[in-house]
Protein backbone atom coordinates (compact mmCIF):
# COMPACT_ATOMS: atom_id res chain seq x y z
CA UNK A 1 0.00 0.00 0.00
CA UNK A 2 1.16 3.71 -0.56
CA UNK A 3 1.89 6.42 1.98
CA UNK A 4 1.86 9.40 1.33
CA UNK A 5 2.59 12.01 3.86
CA UNK A 6 0.90 14.63 1.93
CA UNK A 7 -1.89 16.03 3.44
CA UNK A 8 -4.08 18.02 1.67
CA UNK A 9 -6.95 19.45 3.58
CA UNK A 10 -9.35 22.59 2.67
CA UNK A 11 -9.34 24.80 6.14
CA UNK A 12 -12.43 26.85 6.54
CA UNK A 13 -13.14 28.81 9.09
CA UNK A 14 -15.90 30.43 10.36
CA UNK A 15 -16.17 31.91 13.85
CA UNK A 16 -18.91 31.86 16.54
CA UNK A 17 -19.29 33.09 19.53
CA UNK A 18 -22.45 33.20 21.96
CA UNK A 19 -23.40 34.45 24.95
CA UNK A 20 -25.46 33.04 27.88
CA UNK A 21 -24.30 29.24 28.76
CA UNK A 22 -26.24 28.16 32.40
CA UNK A 23 -23.15 25.47 32.46
CA UNK A 24 -19.90 26.04 34.59
CA UNK A 25 -18.46 27.15 30.94
CA UNK A 26 -18.77 29.92 28.73
CA UNK A 27 -19.24 29.42 24.38
CA UNK A 28 -16.85 31.06 23.26
CA UNK A 29 -16.03 30.15 19.74
CA UNK A 30 -16.03 28.15 17.28
CA UNK A 31 -14.16 26.73 14.12
CA UNK A 32 -15.46 24.39 11.04
CA UNK A 33 -12.86 22.57 9.16
CA UNK A 34 -14.01 20.05 6.36
CA UNK A 35 -11.24 17.21 5.55
CA UNK A 36 -11.10 15.80 2.05
CA UNK A 37 -10.77 12.08 2.43
CA UNK A 38 -8.51 11.21 -0.72
CA UNK A 39 -5.41 9.52 -1.75
CA UNK A 40 -3.16 11.98 0.05
CA UNK A 41 -4.05 10.84 2.92
CA UNK A 42 -1.55 7.82 5.17
CA UNK A 43 -3.63 4.91 5.19
CA UNK A 44 -4.18 3.03 8.86
CA UNK A 45 -2.77 -0.27 8.46
CA UNK A 46 -4.75 -1.72 11.30
CA UNK A 47 -8.03 -1.21 10.10
CA UNK A 48 -6.83 -2.31 6.65
CA UNK A 49 -5.68 -5.29 8.30
CA UNK A 50 -8.74 -5.83 9.61
CA UNK A 51 -11.20 -6.06 6.81
CA UNK A 52 -8.61 -7.63 4.07
CA UNK A 53 -10.07 -10.98 4.39
CA UNK A 54 -13.43 -9.40 4.34
CA UNK A 55 -12.35 -7.55 1.20
CA UNK A 56 -10.83 -10.48 -0.61
CA UNK A 57 -13.71 -12.46 -0.60
CA UNK A 58 -16.08 -9.87 -2.05
CA UNK A 59 -12.99 -9.10 -4.78
CA UNK A 60 -12.47 -11.87 -6.02
CA UNK A 61 -16.16 -12.11 -6.96
CA UNK A 62 -16.21 -8.50 -7.63
CA UNK A 63 -13.54 -8.08 -10.39
CA UNK A 64 -15.40 -10.10 -13.01
CA UNK A 65 -15.88 -8.76 -15.92
CA UNK A 66 -19.55 -9.48 -17.40
CA UNK A 67 -20.20 -7.30 -20.04
CA UNK A 68 -18.69 -4.42 -22.36
CA UNK A 69 -19.84 -0.60 -23.23
CA UNK A 70 -18.34 1.68 -25.70
CA UNK A 71 -19.88 4.29 -24.23
CA UNK A 72 -20.99 5.56 -20.91
CA UNK A 73 -24.82 4.49 -20.54
CA UNK A 74 -26.55 6.97 -18.40
CA UNK A 75 -29.88 7.06 -16.85
CA UNK A 76 -32.73 10.13 -18.23
CA UNK A 77 -36.12 11.55 -18.07
CA UNK A 78 -38.06 11.31 -19.71
CA UNK A 79 -36.17 8.37 -21.22
CA UNK A 80 -32.54 7.38 -20.90
CA UNK A 81 -30.36 4.44 -22.25
CA UNK A 82 -29.66 2.92 -18.96
CA UNK A 83 -33.60 3.28 -17.96
CA UNK A 84 -34.15 1.47 -21.71
CA UNK A 85 -30.90 -0.87 -20.71
CA UNK A 86 -33.10 -2.08 -17.28
CA UNK A 87 -36.36 -2.53 -18.21
CA UNK A 88 -35.73 -4.41 -21.26
CA UNK A 89 -33.36 -6.47 -19.68
CA UNK A 90 -35.56 -7.48 -16.71
CA UNK A 91 -38.29 -7.82 -18.90
CA UNK A 92 -36.78 -10.29 -20.67
CA UNK A 93 -35.14 -12.15 -17.82
CA UNK A 94 -38.81 -12.40 -16.83
CA UNK A 95 -40.11 -13.88 -19.34
CA UNK A 96 -37.11 -16.11 -19.42
CA UNK A 97 -38.10 -17.02 -15.71
CA UNK A 98 -41.73 -18.13 -17.35
CA UNK A 99 -43.18 -15.00 -14.92
CA UNK A 100 -46.36 -13.18 -17.07
CA UNK A 101 -46.85 -9.60 -16.77
CA UNK A 102 -48.36 -6.86 -19.32
CA UNK A 103 -45.10 -4.21 -18.86
CA UNK A 104 -43.18 -3.64 -16.64
CA UNK A 105 -42.21 -0.03 -14.77
CA UNK A 106 -38.92 0.20 -12.46
CA UNK A 107 -38.56 3.45 -10.30
CA UNK A 108 -35.57 5.38 -11.71
CA UNK A 109 -33.65 6.40 -8.59
CA UNK A 110 -33.46 2.76 -8.40
CA UNK A 111 -30.59 3.19 -11.23
CA UNK A 112 -28.25 4.60 -8.23
CA UNK A 113 -24.69 5.29 -10.88
CA UNK A 114 -24.46 5.03 -14.70
CA UNK A 115 -22.35 2.54 -16.32
CA UNK A 116 -19.00 4.22 -17.34
CA UNK A 117 -17.64 2.74 -20.71
CA UNK A 118 -15.23 0.11 -20.96
CA UNK A 119 -15.30 -3.42 -19.34
CA UNK A 120 -18.48 -3.74 -16.50
CA UNK A 121 -18.23 -5.35 -13.52
CA UNK A 122 -19.85 -7.14 -11.28
CA UNK A 123 -19.25 -4.46 -8.51
CA UNK A 124 -20.67 -1.86 -11.02
CA UNK A 125 -23.85 -3.75 -11.14
CA UNK A 126 -23.89 -4.07 -6.86
CA UNK A 127 -23.26 0.06 -7.35
CA UNK A 128 -26.06 0.06 -9.92
CA UNK A 129 -28.66 -1.81 -7.81
CA UNK A 130 -27.88 -1.91 -4.16
CA UNK A 131 -30.95 -2.65 -3.16
CA UNK A 132 -32.12 -6.17 -2.48
CA UNK A 133 -35.39 -5.67 -4.00
CA UNK A 134 -37.07 -8.91 -5.58
CA UNK A 135 -39.56 -8.62 -8.67
CA UNK A 136 -43.25 -8.41 -8.08
CA UNK A 137 -46.31 -8.32 -10.51
CA UNK A 138 -49.44 -6.28 -9.28
CA UNK A 139 -52.31 -7.13 -11.27
CA UNK A 140 -54.54 -4.24 -11.67
CA UNK A 141 -57.68 -2.12 -13.47
CA UNK A 142 -57.33 -0.30 -16.76
CA UNK A 143 -58.31 3.16 -14.82
CA UNK A 144 -55.57 2.12 -11.60
CA UNK A 145 -53.44 1.36 -15.14
CA UNK A 146 -54.11 4.97 -16.33
CA UNK A 147 -53.10 6.35 -13.18
CA UNK A 148 -49.80 4.64 -12.38
CA UNK A 149 -49.21 6.50 -15.67
CA UNK A 150 -50.10 9.92 -14.58
CA UNK A 151 -48.42 9.17 -11.74
CA UNK A 152 -44.77 8.09 -13.78
CA UNK A 153 -45.52 11.60 -16.07
CA UNK A 154 -45.79 13.48 -12.47
CA UNK A 155 -42.37 12.74 -12.41
CA UNK A 156 -41.01 13.27 -15.80
CA UNK A 157 -40.82 9.78 -17.13
CA UNK A 158 -39.63 6.32 -15.56
CA UNK A 159 -37.54 3.29 -16.80
CA UNK A 160 -40.68 0.85 -18.69
CA UNK A 161 -40.71 -1.72 -20.88
CA UNK A 162 -43.61 -3.35 -22.47
CA UNK A 163 -45.24 0.69 -23.17
CA UNK A 164 -45.45 3.80 -24.37
CA UNK A 165 -46.58 7.03 -23.74
CA UNK A 166 -46.37 10.77 -24.15
CA UNK A 167 -46.62 14.14 -21.71
CA UNK A 168 -48.07 16.56 -22.48
CA UNK A 169 -48.48 19.49 -19.82
CA UNK A 170 -47.30 16.81 -16.95
CA UNK A 171 -50.26 14.54 -17.96
CA UNK A 172 -49.86 11.11 -19.55
CA UNK A 173 -51.16 10.50 -22.96
CA UNK A 174 -51.43 8.02 -25.85
CA UNK A 175 -50.78 5.14 -23.52
CA UNK A 176 -50.48 2.41 -25.32
CA UNK A 177 -49.66 -1.26 -23.68
CA UNK A 178 -47.87 -4.11 -26.12
CA UNK A 179 -48.70 -1.47 -29.03
CA UNK A 180 -52.16 -1.34 -27.78
CA UNK A 181 -54.10 1.99 -26.56
CA UNK A 182 -55.21 1.26 -22.73
CA UNK A 183 -58.47 -0.30 -22.05
CA UNK A 184 -59.88 1.31 -18.60
CA UNK A 185 -62.23 -1.79 -18.46
CA UNK A 186 -59.30 -4.47 -18.84
CA UNK A 187 -57.28 -5.37 -16.41
CA UNK A 188 -53.24 -5.18 -16.54
CA UNK A 189 -50.51 -7.31 -14.85
CA UNK A 190 -47.60 -4.59 -14.16
CA UNK A 191 -44.23 -6.32 -13.59
CA UNK A 192 -42.25 -3.79 -11.03
CA UNK A 193 -40.08 -4.13 -7.69
CA UNK A 194 -41.20 -5.02 -4.21
CA UNK A 195 -40.28 -1.42 -2.93
CA UNK A 196 -43.12 -0.01 -5.61
CA UNK A 197 -45.73 -2.78 -5.23
CA UNK A 198 -45.58 -1.49 -1.60
CA UNK A 199 -46.20 2.05 -2.14
CA UNK A 200 -42.75 3.09 -2.25
CA UNK A 201 -41.84 6.68 -3.82
CA UNK A 202 -45.57 7.14 -3.10
CA UNK A 203 -46.31 5.09 -5.62
CA UNK A 204 -49.81 4.39 -3.94
CA UNK A 205 -51.44 3.19 -7.22
CA UNK A 206 -49.84 0.17 -6.51
CA UNK A 207 -52.03 -0.45 -3.27
CA UNK A 208 -55.19 -0.73 -5.32
CA UNK A 209 -53.68 -4.10 -6.71
CA UNK A 210 -56.16 -6.81 -7.60
CA UNK A 211 -53.94 -9.35 -7.18
CA UNK A 212 -49.96 -9.22 -6.60
CA UNK A 213 -47.29 -12.13 -6.96
CA UNK A 214 -43.87 -12.08 -5.06
CA UNK A 215 -40.99 -13.71 -7.41
CA UNK A 216 -37.78 -14.85 -5.64
CA UNK A 217 -35.78 -13.10 -8.41
CA UNK A 218 -33.52 -10.30 -6.98
CA UNK A 219 -33.51 -7.28 -9.66
CA UNK A 220 -29.83 -7.06 -9.39
CA UNK A 221 -29.24 -10.71 -10.07
CA UNK A 222 -31.81 -10.50 -12.77
CA UNK A 223 -30.66 -7.76 -14.42
CA UNK A 224 -26.66 -9.47 -14.28
CA UNK A 225 -28.34 -12.28 -15.97
CA UNK A 226 -29.39 -10.51 -18.81
CA UNK A 227 -26.01 -8.66 -19.50
CA UNK A 228 -24.08 -12.24 -18.92
CA UNK A 229 -26.90 -13.59 -21.58
CA UNK A 230 -25.61 -10.03 -23.88
CA UNK A 231 -22.24 -10.38 -23.71
CA UNK A 232 -22.37 -13.86 -25.33
CA UNK A 233 -23.95 -12.34 -28.15
CA UNK A 234 -22.47 -8.83 -28.49
CA UNK A 235 -19.39 -7.69 -27.75
CA UNK A 236 -20.37 -4.20 -26.49
CA UNK A 237 -23.67 -3.43 -25.29
CA UNK A 238 -25.10 -0.44 -26.66
CA UNK A 239 -29.01 0.08 -25.61
CA UNK A 240 -31.11 2.83 -27.66
CA UNK A 241 -33.25 5.56 -26.85
CA UNK A 242 -36.36 4.93 -28.60
CA UNK A 243 -39.37 6.97 -28.00
CA UNK A 244 -40.91 5.18 -25.72
CA UNK A 245 -41.55 8.04 -23.70
CA UNK A 246 -41.72 11.42 -25.49
CA UNK A 247 -42.06 14.59 -23.39
CA UNK A 248 -42.83 18.16 -24.00
CA UNK A 249 -40.08 18.59 -21.38
CA UNK A 250 -36.57 17.54 -20.40
CA UNK A 251 -36.34 17.04 -16.73
CA UNK A 252 -32.62 17.44 -15.71
CA UNK A 253 -31.23 14.64 -13.29
CA UNK A 254 -31.19 14.94 -10.12
CA UNK B 1 -16.54 48.96 12.64
CA UNK B 2 -17.92 49.02 16.27
CA UNK B 3 -15.25 49.32 18.23
CA UNK B 4 -16.15 47.20 21.02
CA UNK B 5 -17.28 44.29 18.81
CA UNK B 6 -13.45 44.16 17.71
CA UNK B 7 -12.57 44.08 21.13
CA UNK B 8 -14.50 41.01 22.02
CA UNK B 9 -13.70 39.58 18.79
CA UNK B 10 -9.86 40.33 19.26
CA UNK B 11 -10.27 38.55 22.85
CA UNK B 12 -12.69 35.69 21.21
CA UNK B 13 -9.71 35.35 18.76
CA UNK B 14 -7.00 35.38 21.00
CA UNK B 15 -8.44 31.87 22.47
CA UNK B 16 -7.91 30.46 18.89
CA UNK B 17 -3.93 31.71 19.51
CA UNK B 18 -4.05 30.36 23.10
CA UNK B 19 -5.13 26.95 21.92
CA UNK B 20 -2.13 27.01 19.23
CA UNK B 21 -2.39 29.10 16.59
CA UNK B 22 0.09 31.83 18.58
CA UNK B 23 2.10 31.41 21.44
CA UNK B 24 1.87 34.93 22.26
CA UNK B 25 -1.70 35.51 23.75
CA UNK B 26 -2.87 37.37 27.41
CA UNK B 27 -4.80 34.58 28.08
CA UNK B 28 -3.37 31.06 29.20
CA UNK B 29 -4.66 27.64 27.78
CA UNK B 30 -5.62 26.50 31.27
CA UNK B 31 -8.69 29.10 30.81
CA UNK B 32 -10.25 27.53 28.39
CA UNK B 33 -11.54 24.00 27.20
CA UNK B 34 -11.54 23.21 23.19
CA UNK B 35 -13.42 20.77 22.13
CA UNK B 36 -12.97 18.78 18.75
CA UNK B 37 -16.43 17.37 16.88
CA UNK B 38 -15.76 15.04 14.07
CA UNK B 39 -18.63 13.91 12.12
CA UNK B 40 -19.82 11.79 8.71
CA UNK B 41 -22.87 11.32 7.28
CA UNK B 42 -24.53 8.94 4.55
CA UNK B 43 -21.31 6.65 4.52
CA UNK B 44 -23.35 4.02 2.62
CA UNK B 45 -20.96 1.49 2.93
CA UNK B 46 -18.01 2.95 1.60
CA UNK B 47 -15.50 0.58 3.20
CA UNK B 48 -12.88 0.79 -0.16
CA UNK B 49 -12.65 4.12 -1.37
CA UNK B 50 -14.39 5.39 -4.46
CA UNK B 51 -12.88 2.89 -7.43
CA UNK B 52 -10.57 5.32 -9.57
CA UNK B 53 -13.02 5.20 -12.96
CA UNK B 54 -15.66 6.73 -10.33
CA UNK B 55 -17.46 9.54 -12.15
CA UNK B 56 -17.59 12.06 -9.40
CA UNK B 57 -15.03 10.83 -6.94
CA UNK B 58 -12.48 8.57 -8.46
CA UNK B 59 -9.93 7.42 -5.78
CA UNK B 60 -11.46 9.50 -2.61
CA UNK B 61 -13.24 8.10 0.89
CA UNK B 62 -12.55 4.87 2.17
CA UNK B 63 -12.02 3.71 6.41
CA UNK B 64 -8.27 3.32 5.97
CA UNK B 65 -7.55 6.74 5.36
CA UNK B 66 -10.29 8.18 7.24
CA UNK B 67 -9.51 5.99 10.64
CA UNK B 68 -5.74 7.07 10.14
CA UNK B 69 -6.77 10.93 9.57
CA UNK B 70 -9.42 10.31 13.18
CA UNK B 71 -6.15 9.14 14.74
CA UNK B 72 -4.07 12.15 13.63
CA UNK B 73 -6.65 14.48 15.32
CA UNK B 74 -6.81 12.78 18.38
CA UNK B 75 -3.23 13.03 19.10
CA UNK B 76 -3.38 16.53 18.58
CA UNK B 77 -6.45 17.19 20.55
CA UNK B 78 -7.08 16.13 23.81
CA UNK B 79 -11.05 16.53 23.67
CA UNK B 80 -12.81 14.86 20.52
CA UNK B 81 -15.97 13.45 19.69
CA UNK B 82 -16.73 11.38 16.64
CA UNK B 83 -20.30 10.75 15.41
CA UNK B 84 -22.28 10.03 12.46
CA UNK B 85 -25.85 10.78 11.30
CA UNK B 86 -27.01 7.93 9.74
CA UNK B 87 -26.96 5.42 6.69
CA UNK B 88 -24.17 3.91 7.37
CA UNK B 89 -25.88 1.33 5.44
CA UNK B 90 -26.08 0.25 1.69
CA UNK B 91 -24.26 0.70 -1.13
CA UNK B 92 -21.93 -1.04 -1.61
CA UNK B 93 -21.31 -4.86 -2.08
CA UNK B 94 -19.62 -5.18 1.54
CA UNK B 95 -23.48 -4.86 2.86
CA UNK B 96 -25.05 -6.71 0.34
CA UNK B 97 -22.30 -9.68 1.83
CA UNK B 98 -21.71 -8.81 5.12
CA UNK B 99 -25.09 -7.09 6.06
CA UNK B 100 -23.22 -4.04 7.83
CA UNK B 101 -21.58 -5.97 10.22
CA UNK B 102 -18.33 -4.92 8.64
CA UNK B 103 -19.79 -1.21 9.03
CA UNK B 104 -20.50 -1.78 12.41
CA UNK B 105 -16.96 -2.96 13.50
CA UNK B 106 -14.95 -0.38 11.63
CA UNK B 107 -16.77 2.73 13.79
CA UNK B 108 -15.87 0.79 16.82
CA UNK B 109 -12.82 0.62 15.54
CA UNK B 110 -12.61 4.13 14.65
CA UNK B 111 -14.02 5.19 18.24
CA UNK B 112 -17.05 6.70 16.83
CA UNK B 113 -19.04 8.07 20.32
CA UNK B 114 -22.45 7.94 19.02
CA UNK B 115 -24.93 7.27 16.02
CA UNK B 116 -28.13 7.63 14.73
CA UNK B 117 -30.36 5.42 12.47
CA UNK B 118 -30.95 6.41 8.93
CA UNK B 119 -33.89 5.14 6.79
CA UNK B 120 -31.30 2.19 4.84
CA UNK B 121 -30.54 1.18 7.93
CA UNK B 122 -33.95 -0.42 7.94
CA UNK B 123 -32.83 -1.99 4.58
CA UNK B 124 -32.85 -5.67 5.45
CA UNK B 125 -35.20 -5.32 8.26
CA UNK B 126 -35.53 -4.21 11.59
CA UNK B 127 -34.03 -7.60 12.28
CA UNK B 128 -31.50 -6.97 10.24
CA UNK B 129 -30.10 -4.28 12.44
CA UNK B 130 -30.97 -5.73 15.48
CA UNK B 131 -28.34 -8.59 14.25
CA UNK B 132 -25.64 -5.86 13.63
CA UNK B 133 -26.00 -4.14 16.65
CA UNK B 134 -23.90 -6.25 19.24
CA UNK B 135 -20.75 -5.43 16.64
CA UNK B 136 -21.39 -1.23 17.69
CA UNK B 137 -19.43 -0.43 20.91
CA UNK B 138 -21.75 3.00 20.40
CA UNK B 139 -24.96 3.68 21.20
CA UNK B 140 -27.57 4.66 18.69
CA UNK B 141 -29.46 8.07 19.66
CA UNK B 142 -33.14 7.67 17.96
CA UNK B 143 -35.39 9.88 20.05
CA UNK B 144 -38.38 10.25 17.79
CA UNK B 145 -38.49 6.23 16.84
CA UNK B 146 -40.41 4.29 19.19
CA UNK B 147 -39.52 0.56 19.34
CA UNK B 148 -41.45 -0.28 21.75
CA UNK B 149 -43.29 -2.40 19.94
CA UNK B 150 -40.24 -4.26 17.71
CA UNK B 151 -36.90 -6.30 18.75
CA UNK B 152 -35.13 -3.04 18.90
CA UNK B 153 -37.36 -2.04 22.15
CA UNK B 154 -34.31 -0.18 24.74
CA UNK B 155 -31.69 -1.56 22.16
CA UNK B 156 -31.39 2.30 21.25
CA UNK B 157 -31.18 5.30 23.10
CA UNK B 158 -33.28 8.82 22.89
CA UNK B 159 -29.63 10.95 24.56
CA UNK B 160 -26.48 10.97 25.50
CA UNK B 161 -24.39 13.39 27.57
CA UNK B 162 -20.72 13.24 26.81
CA UNK B 163 -18.31 14.13 29.49
CA UNK B 164 -15.22 15.69 28.28
CA UNK B 165 -12.35 17.70 30.73
CA UNK B 166 -15.41 19.03 32.67
CA UNK B 167 -17.69 19.90 29.76
CA UNK B 168 -21.37 18.00 28.91
CA UNK B 169 -21.72 17.48 26.11
CA UNK B 170 -25.72 16.45 25.16
CA UNK B 171 -26.41 14.90 21.98
CA UNK B 172 -29.56 13.49 20.79
CA UNK B 173 -30.93 11.64 17.17
CA UNK B 174 -33.50 12.79 15.40
CA UNK B 175 -34.86 10.33 12.07
CA UNK B 176 -37.07 10.55 9.01
CA UNK B 177 -40.48 9.53 8.40
CA UNK B 178 -40.45 5.65 7.04
CA UNK B 179 -43.74 5.41 5.61
CA UNK B 180 -43.50 6.18 1.78
CA UNK B 181 -39.23 5.63 1.79
CA UNK B 182 -39.05 2.18 3.63
CA UNK B 183 -41.38 -0.73 3.07
CA UNK B 184 -43.70 -0.97 6.31
CA UNK B 185 -42.90 -4.91 6.28
CA UNK B 186 -39.30 -3.73 7.13
CA UNK B 187 -39.80 -1.28 9.75
CA UNK B 188 -42.54 -2.96 11.10
CA UNK B 189 -44.23 -1.74 14.03
CA UNK B 190 -41.47 1.46 14.30
CA UNK B 191 -43.22 4.66 15.33
CA UNK B 192 -42.56 7.88 14.10
CA UNK B 193 -42.94 10.72 16.50
CA UNK B 194 -42.91 14.26 15.79
CA UNK B 195 -39.00 15.09 15.65
CA UNK B 196 -39.78 19.06 16.10
CA UNK B 197 -41.84 17.83 19.32
CA UNK B 198 -39.58 15.43 20.96
CA UNK B 199 -36.54 18.53 19.70
CA UNK B 200 -38.03 21.12 22.01
CA UNK B 201 -38.62 18.50 24.50
CA UNK B 202 -34.86 17.03 24.66
CA UNK B 203 -32.81 19.80 24.38
CA UNK B 204 -34.72 21.48 27.36
CA UNK B 205 -33.94 18.76 29.34
CA UNK B 206 -30.24 18.59 28.45
CA UNK B 207 -29.91 22.44 28.87
CA UNK B 208 -31.80 22.91 31.85
CA UNK B 209 -31.79 19.36 33.55
CA UNK B 210 -28.48 17.95 32.64
CA UNK B 211 -27.28 21.22 32.45
CA UNK B 212 -25.24 20.49 29.44
CA UNK B 213 -22.61 23.08 27.93
CA UNK B 214 -23.21 21.92 24.43
CA UNK B 215 -26.22 20.49 22.88
CA UNK B 216 -25.49 18.69 19.53
CA UNK B 217 -28.62 16.90 17.40
CA UNK B 218 -27.57 14.14 15.46
CA UNK B 219 -30.44 14.10 12.12
CA UNK B 220 -31.09 12.25 9.13
CA UNK B 221 -33.78 14.23 8.66
CA UNK B 222 -32.32 15.85 5.88
CA UNK B 223 -31.02 19.72 5.40
CA UNK B 224 -33.75 21.48 3.38
CA UNK B 225 -36.46 21.05 1.52
CA UNK B 226 -38.37 23.46 -0.98
CA UNK B 227 -42.11 22.46 0.58
CA UNK B 228 -42.63 22.49 4.36
CA UNK B 229 -41.32 19.24 5.18
CA UNK B 230 -39.70 18.99 8.68
CA UNK B 231 -35.86 19.25 8.00
CA UNK B 232 -33.13 20.63 9.89
CA UNK B 233 -33.52 24.04 9.04
CA UNK B 234 -36.72 23.91 10.24
CA UNK B 235 -35.56 22.21 13.75
CA UNK B 236 -32.60 25.06 14.06
CA UNK B 237 -35.49 27.71 13.54
CA UNK B 238 -38.06 26.43 15.75
CA UNK B 239 -35.43 25.25 18.88
CA UNK B 240 -34.19 27.22 21.48
CA UNK B 241 -30.96 25.45 22.66
CA UNK B 242 -29.47 23.23 19.82
CA UNK B 243 -25.97 24.58 19.15
CA UNK B 244 -25.11 21.71 16.38
CA UNK B 245 -27.19 19.91 13.78
CA UNK B 246 -25.13 17.02 12.30
CA UNK B 247 -27.36 16.10 9.26
CA UNK B 248 -27.08 13.42 7.13
CA UNK B 249 -30.04 12.18 4.19
CA UNK B 250 -29.65 15.12 1.92
CA UNK B 251 -26.29 14.25 0.81
CA UNK B 252 -25.47 17.71 0.91
CA UNK B 253 -22.30 19.21 0.47
CA UNK B 254 -21.95 22.30 2.93
CA UNK B 255 -18.56 23.79 2.78
CA UNK B 256 -19.27 25.91 5.42
CA UNK B 257 -21.55 25.04 8.45
CA UNK B 258 -24.94 26.64 7.86
CA UNK B 259 -25.88 29.36 10.47
CA UNK B 260 -29.79 29.75 11.29
CA UNK B 261 -31.21 32.15 13.79
CA UNK B 262 -33.25 30.28 16.56
CA UNK B 263 -36.03 30.68 18.82
CA UNK B 264 -33.71 32.12 21.29
CA UNK B 265 -31.83 34.71 19.19
CA UNK B 266 -28.90 32.82 19.07
CA UNK B 267 -26.88 30.50 16.21
CA UNK B 268 -27.37 26.57 15.58
CA UNK B 269 -25.14 25.56 13.31
CA UNK B 270 -25.83 23.09 10.74
CA UNK B 271 -23.51 21.01 8.88
CA UNK B 272 -23.14 17.95 6.75
CA UNK B 273 -20.25 16.45 4.71
CA UNK B 274 -22.01 14.77 1.55
CA UNK B 275 -22.21 11.18 1.27
CA UNK B 276 -20.10 7.79 0.95
CA UNK B 277 -17.11 9.07 3.45
CA UNK B 278 -15.71 11.21 1.07
CA UNK B 279 -15.11 14.14 3.83
CA UNK B 280 -14.45 14.52 7.35
CA UNK B 281 -16.27 16.84 9.10
CA UNK B 282 -14.86 18.92 11.86
CA UNK B 283 -15.80 22.14 14.44
CA UNK B 284 -13.79 23.19 17.50
CA UNK B 285 -15.77 24.68 20.22
CA UNK B 286 -13.77 26.72 22.52
CA UNK B 287 -15.62 27.27 25.92
CA UNK B 288 -14.09 29.50 28.84
CA UNK B 289 -13.95 28.58 32.05
CA UNK B 290 -16.48 30.28 34.37
CA UNK B 291 -14.92 32.96 36.31
CA UNK B 292 -16.51 35.14 39.00
CA UNK B 293 -16.32 38.89 37.60
CA UNK B 294 -15.65 38.14 33.95
CA UNK B 295 -17.73 39.08 31.25
CA UNK B 296 -19.51 36.71 28.98
CA UNK B 297 -17.80 37.18 25.39
CA UNK B 298 -20.57 37.72 22.67
CA UNK B 299 -18.58 38.33 19.50
CA UNK B 300 -19.23 39.34 16.09
CA UNK B 301 -19.00 36.80 13.73
CA UNK B 302 -17.79 39.05 10.76
CA UNK B 303 -15.17 40.85 13.30
CA UNK B 304 -13.08 37.43 13.86
CA UNK B 305 -14.21 35.76 10.57
CA UNK B 306 -12.02 38.36 8.96
CA UNK B 307 -9.50 38.43 12.16
CA UNK B 308 -8.44 34.79 11.33
CA UNK B 309 -9.33 34.18 7.22
CA UNK B 310 -6.31 32.10 5.94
Amino acid sequence: MRLRQIKKFFILLGVLALSSCTGAYKYVSSKERLYLIDRSLPLDSSVLNFYYPYKLKIDSQMNAVIANTATEITRGRPEGRLNNLAADGLAAIAKKHQIDFDFLHINYKTLRVPLPPGPIRTYKIFELMPFENNLVSIKMKGSDVFDLFQYMARLGGDPISGASFKIEEGRATKILIKGETLDFDKAYTVLTNDYLANGGDNASVYLKALERKDYNVKLRNAFMEYLVQLNNTESQINPQIDGRIVSDKVIADE
Amino acid sequence: MNRRNFLQGTVAGSVLFALGLNSESLYAASDFVKLTILHTNDVHSRIDPFPLDDEKFPGRGGVAPRSALINKIRQQEKNVLLFDAGDLFQGSPYFNYYGGELEMKLMSKMGYDAGTMGNHEFDNGIEGFHKQLPHASFPFLTSNYDFTDTILRGKTKDYQVFKKDGLKVGVFGLCIELSGIVNKEQYGNTRYLDPLKKALEIESFLKKEEKCDLVICLSHLGYDYRNNKISDKVIAKNTHYIDLIIGGHTHTFLDVPDSVKNLNGNETLINQVGYGGVNLGRLDFVFERDRRGKKTYSAATEQINSYFKF
